[in-house]
């Protein structure tokens, strides 16, 4: 009877462990890759989402820029710099498009003017309307 | 004991289905709060430079097969430094030491950088104890060795331990952040235009990529400006 227990203990185990593993191996159930875009030439987000859906709190995005250098952020940090959000994020907004929402915004809705110093290197985006 | 194992299937069951009711109402309430893409657009790039934490990588526009255990296991608990201060430093650092001194280094350099970028800014910078100063320490030299190029981070470690620090590595220090600084102008000088021109002859979504890759370009602009303004590297070019 115990082995029979004990049996069912190790079945419910496997169960939960396999849907939580995820295709990377290290427990994240969705992968969602971006071709790249202006200098980044890859973007991939690892994400893990309590609902049917793309939103989630649990997640690593990994963008590779031109030079071959690597950024990453994580829910932590977003959360940290936008303590709002609690670490929540849509993957399926029209950047990821994770899942198939159709258009939530574009960029036409936020005209921004950029201005660009040679001498010092000094880049700056305004955005006063987003 | 047919009954025993029935019993024990059903209270499995009434478990797991009590648990996801209980979560569904607490998640969808986060939802509400939570942005857009534009948000985390806007959000990445006005977020402060000094916490995009860029890695350099050693397999140049190459990427390996895969990706360091370490970054899917430790670099959020790095992340969480700011909340959380050294809870999980001391077993972290351990094995990055161990990973550092193996073949597999190089393969977890990416994953290194990040996690010690992330320990040194939201956690050894901000304090002044001499287990403070011994950390940044440690991690400066680990980051210089793996050929770090987060900007601002090495300037800030680099001007908190400069005064503590054998002469032979501070000079080791400085040069490694002023061939950072003259890499990071290069690559600014030679992007910005070209995204500039991209976002204007652009719309809809390409637009709107553009000005998230401009908005990362903005950021490491930033942090050229910053290393001038700390360290006078002008006149060292």
């Amino acid at each position: 009877m115990k082995r029979k227990i004990i049996l069912i203990l190790l079945f419910f185990t496997v169960i939960l462990h396999a849907q939580f593993t995820g295709p990377d191996g290290n427990n994240y159930s969705n992968t969602c890759n971006h071709n790249g875009f202006g200098t980044i030439v890859s973007a991939q987000v690892w994400f893990n989402t309590p609902t049917t859906d793309c939103h989630s709190n649990d997640w690593i995005i990994e963008f590779i820029d031109v030079d071959g250098n690597i950024l990453i952020m994580t829910d932590e940090d977003w959360a940290e710099s936008s303590p709002d959000s609690d670490g929540y994020y849509d993957f399926g907004n029209d950047l990821w498009n994770c899942c198939s929402y159709g258009s939530i915004n574009n960029g036409d809705t936020c005209p921004c003017t950029w201005e660009y110093d040679p001498e010092t290197s000094f880049l700056l985006i305004i955005c006063p309307d987003c | 004991m047919k009954k025993i194992s029935l019993l024990s299937c059903l209270l499995f069951l009434i478990f797991f289905s009590c648990s996801s009711v209980d979560d569904i109402p607490a998640q969808e309430e986060k939802i509400k709060i939570e942005g857009t893409g534009h948000d985390l657009l806007m959000g990445m790039g006005d977020r402060s430079f000094k916490k995009d934490f860029i890695a350099y990588n050693p397999y140049g526009k190459e990427m390996p097969e895969g990706r360091s255990y370490l970054i899917f296991n430790h670099l959020k608990k790095a992340s969480g430094a700011y909340k959380e201060k050294d809870k999980h430093y001391p077993e972290i650092k351990q094995e990055i030491n161990a990973l550092n001194t193996s073949e597999e280094r190089k393969f977890h350099s990416v994953a290194i950088q990040s996690i010690a970028l992330r320990y040194l800014r939201y956690y050894f910078l901000k304090e002044d104890s001499p287990v403070a100063i011994q950390e940044t320490i440690y991690l400066l030299d680990l980051l210089v060795e793996h050929q770090a190029i987060d900007l601002d981070v090495l300037v800030d470690a680099f001007l908190k331990v400069e005064e503590v620090i054998s002469e032979e590595d501070r000079s080791r220090y400085y040069d490694h952040i002023v061939v950072v600084y003259n890499q990071s102008k290069a690559s600014v000088n030679e992007n910005a235009l070209k995204l500039k021109e991209l976002y204007e002859n652009s719309e809809g979504q390409l637009k709107m990529e553009a000005l998230l890759s401009g908005k990362l370009l903005e950021q490491k602009s930033r942090s050229i400006a910053y290393a001038e303004e700390k360290m006078n590297l002008q006149s060292r070019q």
